[in-house]
């Protein structure tokens, strides 16, 4: 069916019906690779120059491989589940796909099937009825991500992602590399237009990226600086991880919440 | 049957599924699905499902000529795998040849699979999520020893 979709079922749809049918149940870990083995889905590794993960497929016969000399092996799982993805979805029925492991970390791509077989992934790993529940309690913070990251095998930016996502919290998140924001993304409520391009100057970001060091504690921020909001006298809460193999900076950025502010809190919205 | 979003009771309905080839739509009625009571969500059984989707796969697997000659900027967008705007931007620097009926741009099908399927290519690779050509010789040759691999295994099946 390439190029043809069944309106109506989105890739998460597919990851569920898939865990269904599966007979697994919708809590992390879930295991990509028992889905392989139950499915028939050989997984073998070999030394690739140029990708990290790939599906090949001929016929009913299928098989993901993996980059042996990946130094990212914890990511795996999320790799498997990638390719799970284009070897369910309709539309991926190409013979052939080569990934890289900045494609599927990032979970954020341009590319329309590399996007579909990252949000079959991330639903797949992180179902959203269970991560609804787990997060209804909590404030988002990065402590709650990484919690959550370990909790599900995922790594921190496909967790963030997912998150956001579903989440009430007025929550953004901000990808860097060489001191420059490569991509932003944010939940529904939070209402600011969050910013690209140089890190500033008042971030802990552009610390790490100077020094190679930087302190994870959050720290309250001008708005300005992560927004395109010239709003001088309201702030962000700023807490950022470094992900080194990467050699990037991932920032989670909160609205501090006012309890006058509560409000907003709509419980039917859920 | 509980809805895997919002964990309500599910009723049992009889609906219909709209699927698009190229700019046409085909419609199949008296599904059998389970809808949310709260989200109205639907959900098919995986056999229901799969029984769309190979309905689907019968269309866009039918042979060129019966398929529509006129596609939209969402199928080449799909059957590239590229952003609309990527597409917009191949019609501007002339990579793909267009033309505007009314307010919208229409590609003749035949120019864009073309475009994507070198015709000696055609029967063995199609568009991948990362171009075959960016691998190296030993990448290509590990992964045509495991296509041999696979296609043994899938003729040992047919015996």
């Amino acid at each position: 069916m390439n190029g043809y979709r069944i309106q109506g079922i989105t890739p998460e749809g597919y990851a569920n019906l898939l865990l269904q049918e599966m007979g697994m149940a919708l809590i992390p870990p879930i295991d990509p690779y028992y889905i392989c083995t139950m499915q028939h889905i050989q997984i073998a590794y070999e030394p690739l120059d140029h990708a990290d993960a790939a599906l090949l497929r001929i016929g009913s016969s299928a098989e993901i491989m993996l980059n042996s000399n990946n130094q990212y092996r914890s990511r795996d799982r999320f790799s498997v589940a990638h390719e799970l993805g284009h070897y369910y979805l309709p539309g991926h029925s190409d013979m052939e796909y080569y990934c890289t492991i900045k494609e599927i970390l990032q979970y954020r791509s341009s590319n329309k099937k590399e996007h579909e077989a990252n949000q079959f992934a991330a639903e797949l790993l992180m179902p959203t009825l269970w991560l609804k529940n787990r997060i209804k309690a909590s404030d988002i913070s990065l402590s709650l991500i990484k919690k959550i990251a370990e909790e599900c095998h995922t790594s921190l930016t496909a967790t963030a992602i997912k998150i956001i996502k579903i989440c009430r919290d007025r929550v953004g998140i901000a990808y860097s590399e060489n001191g420059i924001i490569k991509w932003t993304a944010k939940s529904k409520s939070f209402s600011y237009e969050l910013r690209e391009g140089q890190v500033d100057e008042r971030s802990r970001v552009k610390e790490f990226f100077q020094t190679g060091n930087f302190s994870e504690e959050p720290m309250q921020v001008p708005l300005f600086i992560w927004t395109s909001s010239p709003g001088l006298h309201e702030f962000l809460i700023e807490e950022s991880i470094s992900m080194p193999y990467l050699g990037a900076v991932l920032t989670v950025l909160t609205v501090p919440v006012d309890e006058d502010d509560d409000a907003w809190l709509d419980e039917d919205s859920w | 049957m509980k809805c895997v979003l919002c964990d309500t009771e599910m009723d049992s309905v009889i609906t219909s599924f709209q699927s698009k080839w190229g700019d046409y739509e085909v419609t199949i009625d008296g599904l059998k699905a389970y809808q949310c009571k709260q989200c109205q969500r639907v959900v098919f059984q995986p056999e229901v499902a799969r029984m769309i989707q190979n309905i689907t796969a019968g269309l866009s697997e039918s042979q060129p000529v019966n398929k529509p000659d006129l596609i939209n900027v969402d199928d080449v967008a799909d059957l590239l795998s590229v952003s609309n705007q990527t597409v917009y931007n191949m019609i501007k620097d002339g990579r793909l040849k267009a033309t505007k009926i009314g307010r919208e741009w229409r590609f003749l099908r035949e120019h864009i699979e073309k475009l994507i399927i070198p015709e000696e290519e055609a029967a063995t690779f199609s568009l991948a999520a990362r171009s075959k050509k960016d691998l190296s010789a030993r990448d290509k040759a590990i992964i045509e020893k495991h296509l041999e691999n696979l296609r043994r295994r899938e003729e040992g099946k047919g015996k």
